[in-house]
């Protein structure tokens, strides 16, 4: 599929997505509308999980096979990792002053964890631009792509295992499920933040194609 | 209502940002892949 295609059905849901939002679901009784946070805060904390796991599964493909490609890969998904963990650490913050009294509650696990693994992909992304050698550079970032990975059980598991103020999640085994009249503008947002992930990733892995060409070329100038 | 407000517009501008970078990253590279080629062209036909 054309990527620009991609990126006006992105554009569209979107725009259904926030009509939803924002008009046909109901406001909830208890925290009232700053609530409808949770439309956007649930999908960005999935996709800031499935970036670290594509990350991972690169670095492990990477690693097995010395393939660039999986590398490209790699570093793109750390870079949609970095801007979606940011998101939902962000629009949870702001959903978890009305709910809990404080922006961030210190120590707790399930937090504390999403900031790690924000850490880490930031860590990821800092030690490629300090190493020019391509193929080292690809090697030695694999080892925070698999620390994002490894994140990812514990992070999830933690609201399960250990006492934590964040709720568990409503739409997964153990939650307490969502309002009908709620599902609709939910389940729609959700498929919006993956079709925008999806236009994102290829967008920015032509960009990662382009730079690769730019050092070849640069490379190829120095030997001439 | 304002707390609201605020994190739509942190979400919308962060992805909106990263776009922008993006098509902007992709035109500057652009750029340097034809300068590059010219300047591979260039040096080619001299010997």
């Amino acid at each position: 599929m054309n990527t620009k295609v991609l990126g006006v059905i992105a554009f569209v849901l979107m725009l259904i997505t926030c009509y939803l939002i924002f008009v046909v679901a109901p406001i909830e009784s208890t925290m009232g509308i700053v609530q409808k946070i949770f439309y956007f805060h649930v999908p960005n904390a999935i996709l800031s999980y499935m970036a670290a796991i594509l990350l991972g599964f690169a670095s492990i493909m990477f690693l097995a096979t010395s393939n660039q490609k999986w590398d490209r890969y790699g570093s793109v998904s750390a870079e949609l990792g970095v801007l979606f963990t940011t998101t939902a650490i962000v629009s949870g913050m702001i959903w978890g002053k009305p709910a809990w009294g404080k922006y961030w509650v210190s120590w707790d696990v399930r937090l504390n964890l999403e900031l790690v693994l924000l850490l880490t992909l930031v860590a990821y992304l800092m030690l490629r631009a300090y190493l020019p050698n391509q193929e080292k550079r690809a090697t030695l970032s694999c080892v925070f792509g698999l620390l994002a990975l490894l994140n990812i059980p514990f992070n999830y598991l933690s609201i399960y295992l250990l006492p934590t103020q964040h709720p568990k999640p409503v739409v997964s085994p153990g939650g307490g499920g969502i309002d009908p009249g709620m599902k609709p503008a939910f389940y729609l947002s959700l498929l919006t933040w993956l079709v925008l992930f999806a236009y994102l990733f290829i967008k920015r892995l032509a960009v990662a194609r382009l730079q690769e060409e730019v050092e070849y070329l640069e490379h190829r100038v120095r030997n001439a | 209502m304002r707390d609201l407000i605020i994190g739509y517009v942190f979400i919308f501008a962060s992805v909106i940002g990263f776009l922008v970078s993006l098509f902007q990253r992709n035109r500057r590279l652009q750029k340097r892949v034809q300068d590059l080629k010219e300047e591979l062209r260039d040096s080619n036909s001299r010997f």
